[in-house]
């Protein structure tokens, strides 16, 4: 699963100052300046996220295959059975701890089973992949655009000037759309997540208002260059035995992603400040969300013996393998 | 061990025919049915599962004298996991 190609840096050179953001990344500033600290900073990754990451990888590879078959002309069955094949030769030696809280739920039985299981639930998708102009499907779509403005702009004249070239570099948002479909002759972005939350009201409504929903459906309209309704989120909820489909639609108005874009400098301004001075301070009403934030427990700690803790409990990983919104899938 | 957790005697370590399938058949060894047995049994455990049954390890696969056919190669030494009770 290695790349082979090194994805430039997010960071401007020689800074902390990042200039390409994704909906994660930026999810991490907005959610706590000390939780990208950790994450886009310093690099420090829980034991087990690698399982999370790579069970993502496999089975949005496995949906975006079958897509591709299906609209190559393969019927149901068929497509399934090369998506399987594939999914098996990929995974071949992939191990997790059946021990751990993770590998217990994500492994490679839970993955074919959740393929499986997810393609015959949506074999008659009232949802149809959309077909671009050049007759290809809108699937696996990787986004990157520049935005009007870039780091350093905004300092003042006269203040410490930037690193040198800064101030041409503009801001780029970038990311990976799932699918794009038209549903009641409209047009939505999908995202498949998985989670081992019950899907219930209570999770689909982390999606309205919701960074990354927002940030893709502004992705779906730059990319196809038409009116967007918003974004079909298709939640998988993963148990050591049964995988349960849900899908919610959310919708962002042309208002909101103005908001949305207009919020954006804000936050990037904010980034930018907090990598010049290095500190990103705790949002410690936080901590509690979205299930606890993996680093609680560390940052409960006192601040002098919290590395020791930070060591103890994660591993920091090396530059090329931290989270990069710029690593092509 | 629990009721869910039944062996399948004819396994080595507690294998069933999907765990064989799964993790000890290399995919390129992999003929079209065994793929086909894999998704078949996925969807049995779904129909399984939507009509309420509780899955149990023991009924995983088709019952099929897989030994005596000279399907299975060797016995790896397979970690059971620890169940807890």
């Amino acid at each position: 699963m290695e790349d082979e190609t090194e994805a430039p840096s997010p960071f401007l050179p020689g800074t902390n100052i990042q200039y390409a953001w994704d909906s994660t990344s930026l999810g991490y500033l907005k959610q706590c300046p000390r939780l990208y600290q950790y994450i886009m900073i310093e690099g420090w990754v829980a034991r087990d996220e690698n399982i999370h990451l790579r069970f993502g990888i496999e089975y949005h590879k496995a949906l975006e295959d079958y897509d591709r078959l299906r609209a190559d002309g393969l019927d149901h069955n068929d497509a399934l059975f090369e998506v399987v094949r594939e999914t098996l030769y990929r995974t071949e030696g992939w191990d997790p701890d059946p021990d751990s809280k993770a590998g217990a739920v994500k492994n490679r039985n839970s993955l074919v089973r959740t393929i499986v299981w997810y393609l015959d639930q949506y074999e008659d998708d009232q949802a149809k992949t959309y077909i671009k102009s050049d007759g290809k499907p809108a699937v696996e779509l990787s986004f990157r655009f520049e935005l009007d403005y870039g780091p350093t702009e905004w300092v003042e004249a006269g203040a410490e000037a930037p690193a040198v070239g800064a101030s041409t570099v503009p801001y780029v948002l970038c990311g990976h759309l799932d699918r794009v479909v038209i549903f009641n002759d409209e047009l939505f972005g999908t995202d498949r997540k998985t989670t081992s939350t019950g899907l219930t009201d209570y999770y689909f409504n982390q999606f309205e208002p919701n960074n990354q929903m927002s940030l893709y459906a502004l992705a779906t309209k730059v990319i196809l260059n038409a009116p967007v309704k918003g974004i079909i989120i298709d939640a998988a909820q993963l148990t050591r035995t049964a995988t349960n489909f849900g899908r919610r639609f959310t919708y962002r108005t042309g208002d909101q992603l103005e908001e949305w874009l207009r919020d954006l400098r804000k936050w990037l301004r904010l980034a930018e400040w907090y990598a010049t001075d290095g500190y990103w301070p705790q949002n410690d009403t936080a901590c509690d969300k979205f299930g606890g934030c993996r680093f609680r427990e560390i940052c409960s700690k006192s601040p002098q013996v919290r590395e020791k803790f930070l060591e103890a409990n994660f591993t920091k990983a090396e530059e090329k393998d931290r989270w990069n919104p710029l690593k092509p899938r | 061990m629990s009721e869910d957790e039944e062996l399948d005697p004819r396994f080595p370590g507690g294998m069933n025919y999907l765990d064989w399938l799964m993790n000890v058949l290399p995919p390129d060894e992999a003929s079209p049915q065994n793929i086909d047995q894999i998704i078949a049994f996925q969807r049995k455990a779904r129909m399984s599962y939507d009509s309420g049954v509780k899955p149990k390890r023991g009924d995983a696969g088709p019952k099929i004298d897989v030994i005596g056919l000279g399907l299975v190669k060797h016995k790896p030494a397979l970690v059971r996991r620890a169940v807890k009770s």
